[in-house]
């Protein structure tokens, strides 16, 4: 019991690696200024009273979870005006400027959108606003931002892991779950053919020459269908270990890059999962990398 | 409020915990749902297990929903066997069609394009297997484009256009991965009421 309460005491009440975490506020608040501005003109067809969920439909209740901003707040508030803190607070998290604060108005503004018109929900969605809920809890703005340039004290103050650890668990779950259904309901992934379908898809691929992928007996696509299955099943695993933890990270990135070049429209879901690989980032090895780089 | 800090370690625990659980429960896949459900039968009595269940799932759900982790993770599972797209247009009183300036079809700048339409694919995905979510779409095309050449419109027509693609060992075959047929089917017509219109 003892050994087994210390274990846990080191796993979710350690300190934090910093610098990791601060890059991964950097890169994850770019992409929701970005993700806010690609939402600025169709602002008000998704979230409006009159938009594409009209919120004078009798209806309504059925489709509405009433656990938006944007639905309590009806005829009082503009909605547009919620796009301006959706995006002024993920301009002060991307900068660390009164971080926490800023942190907690994004994710009550991003839950609301979702909450208000889930016609329009994507993977990309779910992970932001998991990303955000943990990052209410986590000290993510101790190394390269505002509040620290105002409060130097930050820098020696310590931040427990355990927001982080959850972030991990999570992306970690979702690799864990998604994989055997693949298995299990589409028979094209066990096949290897799964890749093909992708790319002949108009609606989703982009890829400017899909009958490579039935050419030389598919070996193409059983390469990369069987490729991805072997890099999902093998993330949640590899990561953890010191060894093999960077080789994991490189392989589920070059998956998710592969994914964004070959299917336009989960482009925001890739960026979104690249983003969120930097919680699981070791410090010694940005350390490592920027020494070498300096010499 | 100061906590000791062995007891704000308990309670970061629970939360923990109650994160971790929350979205194993929530993802726990069907066999391991039937082995728990058959496991529980054998020492509960029906319907303690159905409210014990009902609980559970209840305080699972609502707390996942609560606080944005009730997703089901289902990343890329199933694949498209055919290529499909919608063509949305407008009837008006005058009995002409007109194909809408929406996300999708009709001219769109590189912009809209990469940038700003980066929800339709996945709407019109969405509501391919939803019909109600096509219903509102429809409401909200009345209330966008009521009139056209003085002309009040009268209806939505959502056109869809389906083309299968081959098996690979077809597509080997025949040297190239789609069917020739393109079938047209009309997946709605939806007529603007009156009060829609403004």
């Amino acid at each position: 019991m003892k050994s087994f309460l210390k274990y846990w005491n080191n796993f979710w009440f350690s300190k934090a690696e910093l610098i990791p975490i601060s890059i991964f506020r950097i890169c994850f608040g770019l992409l929701l200024c970005l993700i806010f501005i690609a939402y600025l003109p169709n602002w008000e067809r998704f979230y409006d009273a009159n938009g594409i969920i009209s919120l004078h439909d009798k209806n309504i209740l059925h489709y509405q979870n009433l656990l938006s901003i944007f639905y309590l707040t009806e005829g009082k508030i503009p909605v547009i005006l919620y796009w301006f803190i959706g995006f002024i607070s993920a301009v002060a998290f991307t900068v660390g400027y009164k971080t926490r604060i800023f942190t907690i108005i994004l994710y009550v503004v991003y839950s609301s959108m979702m909450n208000r018109n889930y016609f329009m929900v994507y993977g990309e969605d779910n992970i932001t606003r998991m990303l955000l809920f943990y990052s209410c809890f986590a000290g993510l703005n101790h190394r390269f931002s505002v509040d620290l340039y105002l409060n130097k004290k930050l820098k020696s103050k310590v931040s427990e892991i355990w927001p982080i650890r959850l972030m991990q668990i999570n992306i970690v779950l979702i690799y864990l779950f998604s994989t055997p259904y693949k298995l299990l309901y589409d028979p094209s992934w066990v096949h290897g053919e799964a890749i093909y379908w992708t790319v002949t898809s108009n609606n989703w691929s982009r890829f400017p020459y899909p009958d490579l992928f039935y050419k030389w007996d598919g070996i193409l696509t059983k390469l990369f269908s069987y490729g991805a299955l072997f890099i999902e099943f093998s993330f949640p695993v590899l990561v953890w270990f010191r060894k093999t933890k960077l080789i994991a990270l490189a392989l589920i990135t070059a998956l998710h890059i592969g994914i964004g070049i070959l299917i336009p429209n989960v482009t925001f879901f890739t960026f979104c999962m690249v983003c969120s690989f930097w919680v699981f980032v070791p410090e010694r090895f940005i350390e490592k990398f920027t020494r070498a780089k300096n010499k | 409020m100061n906590l000791d800090k062995n007891t704000k370690r308990f309670l970061i625990s629970i939360f923990v915990l109650l994160n971790i659980l929350t979205v194993i429960y929530i993802n726990r896949p069907v066999p391991i749902k039937e082995v728990q459900n058959n496991k529980l039968k054998e020492i509960l009595h029906p319907s303690s297990l159905d409210s014990m269940r009902s609980a559970a799932g209840l305080f699972f759900t609502n707390y996942g929903e609560l606080v944005g982790l009730g997703t089901r993770w289902l990343m890329f599972v199933l694949q498209d066997k055919y290529n499909w797209f919608y063509l949305i247009k407008a009837k008006y009183a005058d009995s002409s069609e007109v194909i809408l300036p929406v996300p999708r079809q009709g001219d769109r700048s590189v912009l809209q394009r990469i940038l700003f339409d980066f929800k339709d694919a996945k709407f019109q995905y969405n509501f391919n297997y939803r019909p109600y979510a096509r219903e509102h779409y429809a409401s909200y095309l009345c209330r966008k484009y009521p009139v056209h050449n003085g002309v009040k419109i009268r209806s939505i027509i959502f056109e869809f256009y389906k083309q299968n693609v081959l098996e690979p060992k077809e597509a080997l075959k025949r040297n190239t991965y789609l069917d020739p047929t393109v079938r047209k089917e009309i997946a709605g017509v939806f007529n603007c009421h009156t009060e829609n219109v403004k």
